[in-house]
């Protein structure tokens, strides 16, 4: 026997569960989502959670190396400028050497030479966002004093992506530039002092300094264009990590709204049909007949 | 012989009078889902000869389906028991992992992208705010997400009390119609199967409230611990408070705990419900303090642009109560970046906080997890319990439907039933009534012809 009560309460809940399946069908839809709570589906949620992170790093890491590379870019400049100053120095001290120059040509020469050795300095004081980047960890002060005197320190900093790789971001100038009395800077500081006292045999003296403390910023130089390098690697397939991971995350956890359209028109369909039942059947009641 | 004939189309007409009756009530009440179709037990009457002396009237009496009764308040107390746990459930879920996407994960991850970023430019005041902004949203996420939890746990436990006095007064109720329909059973009276209907209603919202089962005699138990017994309701009451409520049975001798585990219905869904929201708090708020004490450890350890160390980014209170940004840290003393003092460019203390991001077992309760994927656990493990208790509601709920089907196809009433059994007994009364009338004209005949 099909009771009343029975019959009816079967059609309300059929027509109940396919609302209800039509409900989160257009849910999805409206949402574009498949997964937007861990309830959804919680081992995609985890997936997902794990790549957005992974997305968040590497995002970070294209935003910030695109900034390193500005600031690896200024170094390199200065690092051109401090070439430049160099082979200067160098030109100087040929023609100071070469026993062609009166004393009149010699002091010009020192001039010369004199603003070669700022145009070296001011490489050193090279600033990137208020940082000067040659001060070892000291970034805050100039290191180089107008005489050539350093007041940084050895150190040096560095930043680590989310790959793991380290890109060093400052240098202990010292080292590269020299100071007052060593290196590029010393060089040219004794250029300008022998050439100040006509003494060509001193002027002579400085070219192989001059030569060693080339070879020595060309090989820093060298060294910032690998990290250079690497920052632009990095940058890349970041940018390519970040698409890809979000297209990842997006399979994981985007609805396949063509699918969800076929469904949502089967679902209609059905609570059609069911409401249709429901009507023909109040048609057919013994009641109806007796009446 | 005409006396005898009278006496059996009398009872004739009283025994259709009654089906009549049984099925007017039967179609009065089709639509009542609390009610059992009723039906006329007769019996046939022996005559002095062995000859049928007529009909008996024994009773009324419903339809019953003691096992599928019995099943369906089961299904009832799981289908309330799982609504209640997602209801609370899904606000737990809504808190922690809310539609903005502004996540404790996200907060993480922005605080960590900010210690890397710092550490390119330690000396930086807008990279040292930025770290500062990062913490400030990472411990305001946190405390929102724990005080939400909170609302979330004690809005429905307050939903409790006014339960429990329904339990109470359906029980009292129960009581009370196990008196009644004794009397009436014993007295043959006509109103037993709507107190039957009446206490199988109250058994079932029991069952539903608090995954109470009764037996045949209307005696109802909780986790085997009585709460009707005869005429006899025992007093519920809420013992405990927060994540340690549970319910208590007052018996004469003192009172008895029901054991959480045993609760079933909404009552059991709720305490279940508020007692895995406060587990979900704890776990957070727990890997939220080893993540805060980690980066503190690591802060404390540096130097800040002024000189000073041992500063503490966050304050964490005792326990595992939600952690704060430390308002006495500025852009001067955040300690993050250096790792000596007087060197403004190092920031390899922000390249060590960084790496914690990386760095396994912070949360101890997760020893080969970072603290990304410490988070994302406790929060998908919840997302596996919410969806296991939405499954099973959606499975139980389908289940009590088929199971209501079926009880309403053997107890429920059919129209077209009840019509032709109506047809059939206005027969059976006008068959009886002509039987009547027949025993009277034979009657009146014998009279005449006895009288001329």
């Amino acid at each position: 026997m099909i009771s009343d009560l029975s019959q009816s309460n079967f059609l309300a809940n059929a027509l109940n569960l396919v609302t209800s399946n039509l409900q989160q069908i257009q849910e999805q839809l409206a949402t574009g989502k498949r997964v937007s709570v861990p309830s959804d589906d919680p081992v995609a949620y985890a997936e997902a959670s794990a790549l957005n992170a992974e997305q968040s790093a590497a995002s970070n890491d294209s935003t910030l190396g695109s900034q390193i590379q500005g600031r690896l870019n200024t170094m390199d400049g200065a690092f051109t400028s401090a070439v430049n100053a160099i082979n200067s120095a160098i030109q100087t001290a040929t023609q100071g050497a070469s026993g062609t120059v009166n004393a009149s040509q010699m002091a010009t020469l020192a001039t010369q030479a004199q603003g070669t050795l700022q145009e070296l300095i001011a490489a050193g004081n090279q600033q990137y966002l208020n940082a000067y980047v040659f001060g070892g960890n000291q970034s805050l002060n100039a290191p180089f004093s107008g005489a050539g005197a350093y007041s940084g320190d050895t150190g040096s900093n560095s930043v680590t992506f989310s790959n793991g790789t380290a890109v060093q971001l400052s240098s202990d100038g010292q080292a590269i530039f020299g100071d007052n009395t060593s290196g590029a800077i010393g060089a040219i500081v004794n250029l300008v002092s022998a050439l100040q006292s006509g003494n060509e045999a001193a002027v002579s003296a400085t070219l192989p300094q001059l030569q060693t403390a080339l070879q020595q910023v060309a090989t820093a130089q060298a060294a910032l264009g690998n990290g250079l390098a690497m920052v632009n690697n990095i940058v890349n397939n970041a940018n390519s990590e970040v698409t890809s991971l979000t297209t990842a995350s997006g399979n994981l956890v985007d609805a396949d709204v063509a699918s969800l359209a076929a469904q949502e028109s089967e679902m209609q369909l059905q609570q059609q049909a069911l409401v249709s039942v429901e009507s023909d059947l109040a048609k057919e009641s013994l009641v109806d007949v007796l009446a | 012989m005409s006396v005898s004939l009278s006496s059996i189309a009398l009872s004739g007409i009283q025994a259709a009078e009654a089906e009549i009756a049984a099925v007017q009530s039967n179609i009065a009440n089709a639509s009542n889902p609390n009610y059992s179709a009723e039906s006329v037990n007769l019996a046939a009457l022996p005559g002095p000869d062995g000859d049928g002396a007529g009909v008996q009237v024994l009773g009324t009496v419903n339809a019953q389906a003691p096992l599928l009764t019995q099943q369906i308040n089961q299904n009832q107390s799981s289908l309330n028991f799982n609504t209640a746990f997602t209801q609370v459930g899904q606000v737990a879920q809504n808190a922690i992992s809310p539609s903005s996407g502004n996540t404790l994960a996200t907060a993480l991850e922005n605080l960590f992208n900010s210690f890397t970023n710092l550490s390119a430019t330690p000396e930086d005041p807008a990279a040292r705010q930025a770290v500062i902004g990062a913490a400030g949203t990472f411990a305001q996420t946190a405390q929102q997400i724990s005080s939400q939890l909170n609302t979330a746990a004690s809005s429905e436990l307050s939903g409790l009390n006014p339960l429990v006095d329904q339990v109470n007064q359906d029980a009292s109720q129960i009581a009370q119609l196990n008196g009644e329909i004794t009397a009436a059973q014993t007295a043959n009276a006509g109103n037993a199967p709507a107190l039957l209907d009446q206490r199988d209603a109250l058994i079932n919202q029991l069952a539903g409230s608090i995954g109470a089962t009764a037996d045949a005699n209307g005696n109802v138990s909780v986790g085997g611990i009585p709460l009707v017994s005869g005429t006899t309701a025992l007093a519920l009451s809420t013992t405990g408070s927060g994540a340690s409520t549970t319910l208590q049975v007052s018996l004469a001798d003192g009172s008895i705990q029901i054991p959480v585990g045993e609760l079933g219905g909404t009552i059991g869904g709720m305490l279940a419900g508020a007692a895995s929201v406060n587990n979900i708090q704890s776990q957070l708020n727990s890997a939220v303090t080893s993540i805060a004490t980690a980066i503190n450890t690591q802060q404390q350890a540096g130097y800040g642009l002024d000189g000073s160390t041992n500063n503490a980014l966050f304050l964490i209170p005792g326990g595992d109560g939600p952690i704060a940004l430390n308002p006495a840290i500025t852009t001067q003393n955040l300690a993050a970046a250096s790792s000596a003092a007087g060197v403004p460019g190092d920031g390899s203390n922000a390249t060590a906080l960084a790496a914690i991001a990386n760095q396994a077992g912070v949360d101890g309760s997760f020893p080969g997890s970072t603290p990304g994927e410490a988070l994302t656990q406790i929060i998908s493990g919840f997302g596996v319990s919410l969806q296991s208790a939405l499954s099973a509601q959606t499975n139980t709920s389908a289940t009590l439907q088929s199971l209501q089907q079926l009880q309403s196809s053997i107890t429920g009433v059919s129209l077209n039933d009840q019509l032709t059994q109506l047809i059939q007994y206005q027969n059976a009364l006008e068959a009886a009534g002509r039987a009547l009338q027949t025993a009277n004209d034979m009657t009146s005949f014998l009279m005449q012809e006895i009288g001329q």
